[in-house]
């Protein structure tokens, strides 16, 4: 359990520097509710990492695989919503 | 000697390198990013985060958190319907059933499964023989024994609590608590199954605390029930309470102090554990605690030593309870009642009416077990309550003190949806002799 901690905390790290990078990159200036969406999508996704992974390591495949669809699924709703948001907000500024 | 075509070069774009800047802040929130996890790893983090997540969780009370009346009387031991099993024919049957340990040519009932159940069994019978059904004075749980004539001096009441409850842990407890002594929780009279004979319940000393101690059975174990196998965890762990209750009253008398253990006989465990801050009710009408769920068997020690009591806890249970009824569900005799509210009475002379509670039919469940060939515990593998001591059930079982019939109603069905809490689950038997 402790590795599945220790993973976690090296995901974080990676997506905080690809987060870093793409806006450094690109320029990007990001408001509030794009950034709302964003740490939230991350933590459902952490979320949904840590469960899949108590899940199989106590054996309870089923606990797995419906967290996966459950929370998983609402991760990527949440980045959907958020993605669309942030290309709204683009495409008003560059009008 | 060639010279390098330089024009050629493709042209790498100043802002995709990255610069010395970045290079040194990407190594620092790298190595910040390891140190943690490593802190993780090395330091005791993990266990203090489930601390703070249990307390915020967990409710004291000053009170008995379960409403009592006036009704509320010591209970006569002669009617529980394990009492009942030797002297009222209407149970005498299925007891009798029970107890033949009659084997089927199916798994969970076969002769290697009923081996392993009464192996687990083995220490309780020979040392606290039918304490199970409250037979009191066992050799495990005897009244009396060798006391230290010098009493061991602690340096307070805290300290003695601190020690003996450290004591009680090594000794085998997996939960402790302390209770102040109550008679209403006693039985009176006491019945001696092996004599058909009641005794005053006159103790040798007057306790003043009463150490209360759960044990967990095993999880994948219980998940087989109803089957000898799942019975197998149930004797294992009635051992282990005869053992750890002997070993906790050793411990103190060699402190000087009188003291005798108890496991279903002379009083009720599940208002002590109550009242010694393990759980809270339930409506299968045993102990939820908040590490185990139901999936705990209770010992207790009663000693003249003063302790400090623990206070009676609650985090979300009663009103959960309400909306959820999966125990009642999968119980196979209909025992457990469906009604949403707890009520003030029993339907049966094995019911001890005066308690605000879900009252279950203990003859319809002694029917069944006696059916079954072995006991039940379905109300135990069912519960949503029953899961591992894991961060991710911890965490569920923090959200369910949020009220809500509408989150408590999905967080039931989910329960189900995500694969938990199955009984009569021939997967888990036929696995069960081949997992490590």
């Amino acid at each position: 359990m402790s590795f599945m901690w220790f993973l976690m905390g090296a995901i974080v790290v990676g997506i905080v520097w690809t987060i870093y990078s793409w806006i450094k990159n690109n320029q990007v200036t990001l408001n509030w509710p794009v950034w709302t969406g964003m740490i939230i999508g991350i933590l459902l996704g952490l979320f949904c990492f840590g469960w899949v992974y108590s899940s199989i390591i106590e054996g309870e495949n089923q606990s797995a695989g419906m967290g996966l669809l459950v929370f998983g699924g609402v991760t990527l709703i949440v980045f959907f919503l958020t993605r669309k948001k942030y290309k709204k907000d683009n495409l008003e500024v560059t009008e | 000697m060639k010279k390098k075509d330089t024009d050629n070069l493709p042209e790498v774009k100043s802002e995709n390198r990255m610069g010395r800047r970045d290079f040194f802040k990407a190594g620092t929130v790298g190595a910040a990013g390891t140190a943690l996890g490593f802190a993780a790893i090395l330091s005791k983090r993990n266990e203090l985060a489930a601390k703070v997540v249990k307390n915020k969780s967990i409710k004291l009370h000053e009170d008995f958190p379960v409403k009592i009346s006036d009704d509320l009387k010591r209970f006569r031991q002669k009617n529980t319907v394990f009492s009942r099993g030797m002297w009222d024919n209407a149970i005498k049957g299925d007891l009798g059933k029970l107890i033949a340990f009659e084997t089927h040519d199916k798994n969970g009932w076969s002769p290697l499964d009923r081996a392993i159940s009464l192996a687990g069994w083995s220490m309780e019978d020979q040392f606290a023989f039918l304490s199970k059904l409250g037979n009191p004075m066992t050799p495990a749980y005897a009244w009396e024994g060798r006391v230290r004539e010098d009493k061991y001096k602690f340096k307070s009441a805290a300290d003695a609590t601190k020690k003996v409850k450290k004591a009680s842990r090594f000794l085998g407890a997996d939960l402790v608590g302390i209770s102040k002594y109550n008679p209403l929780w006693g039985y009176d009279p006491l019945y001696v199954l092996t004599k058909n004979k009641e005794v005053p319940a006159k103790f040798p000393f007057q306790p003043k605390s009463v150490i209360v101690m759960a044990i967990e059975m095993d999880y994948r174990t219980i998940a087989t029930s109803p089957s000898y196998i799942s019975d197998s965890t149930v004797g294992l762990c009635y051992s282990r309470m005869a053992e750890l209750a002997n070993s906790v009253t050793t411990f103190l008398r060699e402190l000087g102090y009188k003291s005798f253990g108890s496991g279903n006989d002379i009083a009720m465990s599940i208002p002590y554990a109550i009242e010694a801050g393990l759980g809270e009710l339930g409506r299968n009408g045993l102990l939820v605690t908040y590490e185990y769920g139901p999936r705990v068997r209770l010992c207790k020690v009663f000693t003249e030593l003063e302790l400090i009591p623990d206070k009676p806890i609650s985090f979300g249970v009663q009103e959960f309870c309400k909306m959820c009824g999966l125990c009642a569900e999968a119980c196979p005799s209909k025992a457990i009642p469906f009604d949403r509210d707890p009520t003030w009475k029993g339907k049966t002379i094995s019911n001890n009416n005066g308690a605000y509670k879900w009252y279950i039919d203990p003859e319809k469940c002694m029917k069944m077990w006696g059916e079954n060939d072995c006991a039940c515990i379905n109300c135990v593998a069912s519960c949503p309550y029953n899961k591992p001591d894991m961060w991710h059930h911890r965490l569920i079982t923090g959200i369910t003190k949020l009220p809500g019939n509408p989150l408590h109603y999905s967080m039931v069905k989910m329960d189900r949806a995500f694969g938990f809490g199955n009984t009569y689950d021939q997967k888990a038997i036929d696995r069960w002799w081949d997992e490590d």
